[in-house]
């Protein structure tokens, strides 16, 4: 290389250094990671039920994430990061403290349970009923809700009209706002049939989608409550009648309340099935409709659950028939994902039978529905995961302590850094300048890259920052192998100018041999290990790497352009070491 | 031609070295089968908590008397050093699963006992210890692979094996360390053990490097066997490896000993101190196991033998084990390859 690109490549260093301490001085920090920042961090390994078969246990695995993520929302974490490691999910909840353990420990690890539910009433926020229902997941006495049941010309719909995922194919909303003959009367709009106000599934004809607040209100206000209801400690029963709400959908609004029925389902022989997620082979988001380009959900039940919900949606259909909404609530975590309707060409009596639905969307674009039915059918999905899901470390960390590591962590890089510093500078003297100033380069560079890291989700944790530590060895190794080897040809005879150059080709040779090893390991560790292992490997791999440019960029310029100034002559570069070299030389030496 | 500055001849005593490594070993290998490891609530599972102050002033005997109590079992309590003046605690007990009514009912009581600022929970599942362990051996056995394929390639399929051998001989002193020290062996401590692998692997990639770069001058004067150039070529990088592992030591040291000052950063210590271990007995191996061990086994070759009957035809007798003449000496001696014609020798005699 010509003087010039030495030149060439001490600038690009040092206006990259410039850079990252412009990009740091404008207040940008790594991101850091639970252990070091505070909150609570859990590892779930989900374990599959026997049931399961040939399922992707990537795809369950995904799903579960998803239903956690759900399920987490609704503790207001600020950044949850809720991501599989191997075979596992791991929860982190930075933020939370030790007294929102017990509920995020409660929410997390229960198991997704997902049930088909007739909806009896549907109130949304705003109305004057809405205070006057039991709050969600209270369970209620069906025979409170359902005053006079003589509208249903099948059984009370707690025992009956379990469930009906029915599909509302086309396009033509067949509900109209309605009053149920129950002891509402008149007072709780029905659901707009077609419209559940979850943003997530509205499982209904896409022309419906009339917002829900208040469609048919009817002016009679009551002061008492409707009707009593209590919030049970356990999880809902699949036979009980209850009072649940609508999916959150971050609108500021209370999610909407639906008055849903029992999931078991009464087949005509007399055998009971209850409607859940276990029956539901499979739910895939598709485009159909008349046109070909509406999307929906393909939902396929196996032969039992096919059998139910032929069941229930020939009551819902007969249901709708007498101007009542004859919704299908699907019900995961206790909330109303989606409440489909039943659509005209389902027959009173006759319902959906072989066990095969279309679920048509809403939305306004393309993409919204494309989205929805993607949602729906996850929802359907995760309802199906034969998994449970175990705890496999729950830790809490609080910020002080998370400090604490930060401050130890820092100081034992910076004091390790200086005791290098100190060790080159005694052996190498002015090349040890040279090892010093690559060494914090690299600290720059490294915590530079660990904060662009940050910004694309890429958490510091402790394993990481001693990753970094070790890094530092190799680093300052990389120059040693490099003077040790300027040392060794001026021995030789070689003029400092060319040993300059003979050294830096071996000991980059060497130092790519050693830290394509170095490499390897982070590289398998980082994909094969599990838990803090991974932080640790990535740090390392990249701080090998950022070693490798280091010494190719910096120090070997810098070293070359000095190599012919008084800093480094022949006299100077053998003066190297010379205090152990006496006394153990008989014949070498320079 | 130079002369090392040090003159350790390290391949013809590998007698010394093959003592003191074994002893290593055996010691190593009775103190893990006769103590065994001292497992982290990690490996086992467990539940436990910190607390950073005991205000109420009970003693271990009260924490743990109240754990056990509200119904924990295997209780251990211990006081730790703690903040203004009040003693910090780490209590643990079996297994309690996160949002357990008796998970509850314990952190109640322990609250309740030691009146803390802060608490500090963790859990961890019965097989999450020996997950973390299976993957990371999983890790381990491709990374073996990689590595000798890789040294195979770079160097020679002797290096490789060679290399094995030393890092199998640091793994099972650290382990042997760990059980005759009672260190505790968390998953911070394979994450450890698998990057000595890595530096132990390092060092002896850079020394090998320069062993193969020697081997050119096979033949010459001082370098008649493989056994020489070996003694050469370590010697050469004696400097090298002392200052790294020192350079290496130092960040690492820093961090055990910071590290261990500090309440529950309990990652950083065990990181930092079998690194600490690791990294030194890599330095160690690679230069007295791994170089002799290589020596001894390329000097089977039917080429090195007839190299050193030759030398000791011309009455160098050290060229079989490998010692290293006086400079004096070699510069007296006739070159007997024609490598040396064109070789680097005569012109830095000269210029010597």
């Amino acid at each position: 290389m010509k003087r010039g690109s030495y030149i060439a490549s001490i600038v690009v260093t040092l206006v990259v250094v410039a850079g990252i301490g412009v990009y740091l001085g404008l207040g940008a920090r790594p991101n850091l990671g639970l252990d070091l920042q505070g909150g609570i961090s859990a590892i779930y390994s989900p374990v599959l039920d026997d049931t399961a078969e040939n399922a992707d246990f990537s795809d369950i695995l995904g799903q579960t994430i998803e239903v956690i993520r759900a399920r987490v929302d609704s503790l207001g974490v600020a950044e949850p990061d809720i991501s599989r490691q191997g075979n596992d999910v791991l929860v982190q909840l930075p933020g939370l403290g030790q007294e929102d353990v017990e509920r995020a420990q409660e929410i997390i690890g229960q198991t997704a349970k997902l049930t088909f539910r007739p909806v009896i009433a549907f109130i949304p926020a705003g109305t004057a009923q809405y205070d006057l229902v039991p709050e969600c997941g209270a369970i209620v006495d069906p025979s409170d809700v359902l005053g006079t049941p003589t509208d249903f010309p099948d059984p009370v719909p707690t025992t009956a009209p379990t469930d009906g995922v029915s599909p509302a194919p086309t396009g033509d909303a067949s509900p109209t706002p309605t009053v149920e003959a129950s002891r509402f009367g008149g007072v709780i709009p029905l659901a707009q049939a077609t419209e559940s106000p979850s943003p997530t599934d509205t499982a209904s004809p896409g022309p419906v989608e009339s917002p829900s607040p208040g469609p048919s209100e009817s002016p009679t206000t009551v002061d008492t409550p409707l009707f009593e209801g209590e919030v049970l400690d356990v999880p809902l029963p699949d036979d009980a009648t209850a009072v649940l709400c609508g999916a959150d959908d971050d609108l500021g609004f209370d999610p909407p309340k639906y008055v849903v029925g029992s999931a078991v389902v009464t087949l005509p022989d007399e055998t009971e099935i209850t409607l859940d997620g276990s029956h539901i082979e499979d739910a895939i988001p598709r485009l159909g409709g008349a046109a070909g380009q509406a999307w929906e959900v393909a939902l396929d039940l196996d032969g039992p659950g096919g059998d139910a919900f032929a069941v229930v949606t020939a009551q819902l259909a007969c249901q709708r028939d007498q101007g009542l909404s004859g919704q299908l609530a699907i019900v995961l975590d206790e909330k109303v994902q989606s409440a489909p309707s039943m659509n005209p060409t389902i027959l009173c009596g006759t319902g959906i039978t072989g066990g095969q639905a279309q679920i048509t969307v809403g939305g306004q674009t393309a993409d919204e529905s494309l989205a929805e039915a993607r949602d729906l059918a996850l929802v359907l999905r995760t309802g199906a995961l034969p998994v449970t899901l175990v705890p496999s470390t729950f830790e809490t960390v609080s910020p002080t302590l998370g400090a604490a590591s930060v401050r130890t962590g820092l100081f034992a890089g910076l004091l390790g850094l200086v005791l290098v510093a100190i060790y080159l500078t005694y052996f190498y003297r002015w090349l040890g300048a040279v090892a010093i100033s690559s060494l914090m380069i690299f600290g720059v560079v490294m915590f530079g890259l660990i904060t662009v890291m940050g910004e694309v989700g890429f958490a510091l944790t402790l394993a990481g920052i001693a990753g970094v530590i070790v890094a530092i060895g190799i680093t300052a190794d990389s120059s040693i192998l490099f003077f040790e080897r300027i040392r060794d040809e001026v021995q030789l005879g070689k003029t400092v100018r060319t040993a300059v150059q003979r050294a830096f080709k071996s000991a980059f040779r060497t130092n790519l041999a050693g830290n394509t090893v170095t490499l390897a390991a982070a590289i398998i560790l980082y994909f094969l290990a599990i838990g803090p292992v991974r932080g640790f490997a990535l740090m390392l791999g990249v701080a090998t790497v950022l070693d490798i440019l280091i010494l190719w960029l910096w120090s070997r310029s810098v070293v070359s352009l000095i190599g012919n100034t008084r800093l480094l002559t022949r006299e100077t570069v053998s003066r190297v070491e010379a205090p152990i070299r006496r006394g153990s030389t008989s014949g070498g030496g320079a | 031609m130079k002369f090392s500055v040090t003159k350790v001849d390290f391949v013809g005593r590998w007698r010394t070295w093959a003592k003191i490594s074994g002893a290593a070993m055996l010691v190593s290998i009775v103190a893990l089968v006769a103590l065994g490891l001292n497992l982290s609530i990690d490996f086992v599972g467990g539940s436990s908590f910190v607390i950073d102050e005991v205000t109420t002033g009970a003693s271990e005997q009260d924490l743990r008397e109240a754990a056990e109590g509200a119904g924990a079992t295997d209780v251990t309590a211990q006081l730790t050093g703690g903040e203004d003046g009040n003693p910090g605690a780490i209590i643990r007990m079996g297994a309690l699963e996160p949002g357990s009514d008796e998970l509850v009912t314990v952190r109640d009581a322990i609250v309740e006992a030691a009146g803390p600022v802060e608490l500090t929970e963790n859990f961890v599942g019965p097989t999450w210890g020996e997950q973390v362990s299976r993957k990371a051996i999983e890790a381990l056995v491709v990374f073996l692979i990689v590595v000798v394929i890789y040294i195979t390639i770079r160097l020679e399929l002797k290096m490789a094996g060679v290399a094995v051998v030393a890092l199998v001989h640091d793994l099972v002193i650290t382990v042997g360390i760990y059980a005759l020290l009672r260190f505790t062996v968390s998953p911070a401590t394979i994450i450890a053990l698998l990057t000595i692998l890595g530096y132990s692997l390092y060092d002896t990639v850079v020394v090998f490097d320069r062993v193969k770069e020697v081997s050119e001058q096979v033949g010459e004067p001082g370098r008649r066997t493989m056994a020489q150039v070996t003694n050469v070529a370590m010697n050469d990088v004696l400097w090298r490896s002392i200052n790294t592992s020192l350079t290496s030591l130092a960040p690492v040291g820093a961090l055990l000993f910071l590290g261990g000052r500090l309440l529950g950063a309990s990652t950083l210590e065990d990181l930092a101190l079998a690194l600490f271990v690791g990294m030194a007995l890599g330095t160690y191996s690679s230069l007295f196991v791994a170089g002799p061990g290589f020596a001894l086994w390329k000097m089977t070759e039917p080429e090195q033998i007839k190299l050193a009957e030759r030398a000791v035809d011309l009455g160098e007798e050290e060229a079989v084990t490998g010692a290293l003449p006086d400079a004096a000496v070699v510069e007296a001696r006739a070159p007997i390859t024609t490598e040396y014609v064109r070789g680097r020798g005569r012109k830095s005699r000269r210029r010597r």
